[in-house]
């Protein structure tokens, strides 16, 4: 009960943000500012998760990559926007740059990190070896 | 008396389908029993599984089934030792070492993955031990952790097994943990 609550109140908040977001909001600066509110949420939800995983886990780690990547990439998203809002110095475009570059190298190093996990956690070769004698004991308990 | 007490526990699982069994274990039996139960469900009922070791490293587990010629091919292990003294072992052909008995989300990941992994529709799955994931985590967390693993099992739809030694000083626990499993067994005791 309390938790269909909780999803209601979370449901009637996002649709009254986008609501005030088609409203008020200039139809240039909708795509940025949807982009931001994602980006923020998506941001509150990984933290949450890296707080509740297991320090020096490698699901953690992981996390922590991803995350990265995420900070870097609503950085850049909150230049580009500020700057459709404002005049910005000339530097700003440079910054936007090394933050989307940024946002990149830390999305490849999340990805190296889960493919590692991949190899890691992946019990395909334990799997093939227990069907083998699976099949090895069926073919005996025949032969008997 | 140990035979005794796992031939009584056999005969309790051998009808059921999946369950959850928390077993309590002397020091003295201990080694024993974890044979006797391993034994049990590779040899007379052809399931292979998962076993996760917090105590011993896997070599060892390893060479003493074997000793007591148990097919271990047919076993997942998931070494949460081995890397504590040696942190080069990431993967061997069954089994995955995990860094320390304190990553409980790496030993809940790579023991989703193995059971998943498995190619039968029986399983089982043996925890050792409460005791020694007490050594490492707080009573607090430990009981959070074994009450999810318990979830998980019954999703798994696995024959579950928890090690426990020392009764009396992990009694709170136990006593936690007795309401999330089917079967509360002591074995070498009373009951």
């Amino acid at each position: 009960m309390k938790k269909n609550f909780q999803f209601f109140i979370a449901l009637v908040g996002i649709l009254a943000g986008l609501y005030a977001i088609f409203k008020l909001l200039p139809s240039y600066l909708i795509s940025d500012f949807l982009s931001l509110t994602f980006g923020v949420l998506a941001i509150i939800w990984t933290t949450k998760a890296l707080l509740s995983l297991s320090r020096n886990s490698s699901l953690r780690s992981y996390t922590g990559y991803f995350l990265t990547a995420l900070v870097f990439i609503v950085s850049s998203s909150l230049v580009i926007t500020t700057s459709k809002l404002t005049v910005l110095p000339e530097w700003t475009y440079t910054l936007r740059a090394v933050l989307f570059s940024l946002a990149y190298l830390a999305f490849v190093t999340a990805s190296y990190k889960i493919l590692k996990i991949g190899e890691e956690f992946g019990f395909g070769e334990s799997a093939k070896a227990i069907k083998k004698a699976l099949d090895e004991k069926m073919n005996n308990y025949k032969k008997k | 008396m140990l035979k005794k007490d796992v031939d009584n526990f056999a005969s309790r699982i051998k009808n059921l389908k999946d369950y959850i069994a928390l077993a309590t274990v002397p020091a003295a039996l201990y080694n024993k029993t974890n044979i006797k139960i391993v034994k049990y469900f590779i040899e007379e009922e052809d399931i292979p599984g998962v076993y996760i070791t917090l105590n011993k490293p896997y070599k060892t587990v390893q060479s003493i089934l074997k000793k007591s010629k148990i097919d271990t091919r047919l076993v997942i292990f998931i070494d949460c030792v081995t890397r504590l003294a040696d942190n080069s072992e990431k993967k061997s052909s069954n089994c995955l070492f995990i860094g320390s008995p304190e990553k409980l989300s790496d030993i809940s990941i790579a023991m989703d993955q193995a059971v998943r992994a498995i190619p039968s529709k029986q399983k089982f799955v043996f925890f050792d031990s409460l005791s020694t994931l007490l050594l490492y985590n707080n009573a607090e967390i430990v009981a959070r952790f074994i009450h999810f693993l318990a979830s998980k099992m019954r999703m798994w739809k696995v024959k579950g097994i928890i090690i426990s030694l020392e009764k009396d000083k992990n009694k709170d626990l136990i006593d936690k943990l007795a309401q999330v499993c089917d079967i509360v067994v002591d074995i070498g005791g009373e009951k």
